[in-house]
């Protein structure tokens, strides 16, 4: 039973994970929180439940609706994001995001219509626990290339030099435009992966990632805005803490469920503001 | 006194203008400076030389023509430029604080021209002039001293192996000691590389010391210039 619980709660926590890394990703790029990752994420959905009704195996329309968000995420930053930020400030930006996020879950109703959808399994006849461990697998090596990327390769190298000073990047030569590009549009992919692994247990429908976006925003908070490993831990603790909480502490139950994470949040960051694994800044004065 | 410059070789710059808003802070500035020469740009705060370095980089819109080597430079973006062979060390420095100091120079390498072959003897010619790098290249440069990141903000530039190295007073904030050696060093980059180069700064005496000519600015204008020592 604990075990069981134990695996849905990180399956949860992998779909929270993938959310909050796209969310910091976002930030470290462009410094600032996009409040649509979420509802980019369910518009990724509903593309993957599209493919997989239509006859496309669930493990081919998880890499295609993956890539289809990538350049979703390019075009949104070339489009959209890249305009307003050569005048704007970043409240702006956010607001902008804001906005993005009415437009995509408006497009979402008119497209989908509010109904709730099953979005099939894909692992119909198993236990719900495979499900889980293979969602959290998947976050796993997805997250995992995506690390070895960023740590290991010239381009991982020159979106780290873009995160830390666009300005001296540009002046380095690097074109700063095309990695801003690409930092939304791997947070896009992430944050599909999340909703298409996370959809098999949520019903499909277009708000289906409102709350999944507060997980995510505690997850990040959790483990530190600036952190992608802190992001990744922090949702699989807010997954697994959530699903424990409300099968093992009676007054909670169903309901005050994801009141459970949110407080563990404030009691951590009370005692370390940056999250467990943010650093507070190194510079020498 | 040296001959007329080869046509198109070095940095020409005739009738530049730039402003701020309806700040109009560079008035029209001529100036040639023949390839492989240090030009030093003195005057007081505000009159315009950081804006013309910012100008040349790319950072700043500005009107009127700069050609490197017969090559326009003017509207073109920044990293263009940077491509071009125009390096710009700013007042701030900008070295990457996160990143060691090994990335930010391998970030450096970024903007040489393909193929980038030839980093890692780069490296060890760096190393010479600046030897205080080769003991903390794994070190994030966010922990490095003011002196030490100024000095990388330098190694930084020359690993684009640029062809005109722009230096927004390198010496500020440097100890005197610092300064001398950082100011030799600038010199002895030039003879060896025979990279051009154009450093505002306040220390005249000093920036005379290495110029091949110097230009005087005040109020966005070129009062006056001196080519080897005669004004």
């Amino acid at each position: 039973m604990f075990g069981q619980q134990l695996l849905e709660g990180l399956g949860a926590g992998a779909g929270y994970a993938a959310l909050a890394l796209a969310l910091v990703l976002t930030y470290r790029f462009t410094g600032i929180v996009n409040f649509a990752q979420g509802e980019l994420a369910m518009l990724a959905t509903y593309v993957a439940w599209q493919l997989v009704v239509s006859g496309m195996p669930y493990w081919v329309a998880l890499p295609v609706t993956v890539a289809l968000a990538f350049a979703a995420g390019v075009l949104t930053e070339r489009l959209v994001i890249r305009r307003l930020e050569s005048g704007a400030g970043e409240v702006t930006l956010v607001v902008t995001t804001i906005g993005l996020y009415v437009l995509v879950n408006a497009l979402a109703t008119l497209v989908w219509t509010a109904a709730l959808r099953a979005f099939p399994s894909p692992f119909p006849d198993s236990p719900p626990g495979l499900a889980a461990l293979a969602a959290a697998g998947v976050a796993g090596a997805v997250l995992g290339a995506l690390a070895l990327v960023v740590r290991r390769t010239g381009l991982g190298l020159v979106m780290r030099a873009v995160a830390a000073d666009a300005r001296s990047a540009r002046l380095s030569g690097v074109r700063v435009g095309r990695v801003l590009a690409l930092g939304w549009g791997a947070a896009a992919a992430v944050g599909a992966l999340s909703g298409v692994l996370l959809a098999p247990t949520l019903f499909l429908e277009p708000s289906m990632m409102t709350g999944v976006l507060v997980y995510a925003f505690a997850a990040a908070t959790l483990g530190g805005f600036d952190s992608a490993l802190g992001a990744v831990a922090g949702g699989l603790a807010v997954g697994v803490t959530e699903t424990l909480a409300g099968t093992y502490l009676g007054f909670v139950g169903a309901d005050l469920k994801i009141a459970v994470p949110l407080v563990i949040v404030v009691a951590v960051l009370l005692l370390r503001p940056q999250g467990l694994f943010g650093s507070a800044p190194v510079e020498r004065a | 006194m040296t001959g007329p410059p080869v046509a198109g070789a070095g940095l020409e710059v005739r009738g530049l203008r730039a402003e701020y808003g309806a700040a109009r802070v560079l008035h029209g500035v001529d100036l040639t400076v023949p390839e492989g020469e240090i030009a030093v740009l003195l005057g007081p705060n505000g009159a315009g030389r950081t804006t013309l370095l910012r100008a040349l980089s790319g950072l700043v819109r500005a009107r009127g023509t700069a050609t490197l080597d017969g090559t326009r430079l003017l509207g073109r973006a920044p990293d263009e430029i940077a491509r071009l062979g125009v390096a710009h060390v700013t007042q701030e420095g900008g070295t990457f604080g996160p990143l060691t100091v090994e990335e930010n120079l391998r970030v450096g390498a970024r903007a040489r021209p393909w193929p980038r072959r030839g980093a890692g003897e780069d490296l060890d010619r760096l190393f010479g002039w600046f030897p205080v790098l080769r003991a903390q290249l794994s070190q994030p440069a966010g922990t490095l001293s003011g002196g030490e990141q100024r000095l990388l903000a330098i190694a930084r530039a020359l690993m684009a192996r640029p062809r005109l190295l722009l230096m927004d007073e390198p010496m500020r904030g440097l100890a005197p000691r610092t300064a001398g050696l950082l100011f030799r060093t600038i010199h002895a980059i030039n003879r060896d590389e025979g990279t051009t180069m154009v450093i505002v700064e306040h220390n005249v005496p000093a920036a005379l010391e290495v110029a091949h000519r110097s230009f005087l600015m005040e109020a966005g204008r070129i009062t006056a210039r001196r080519v080897r020592g005669r004004w």
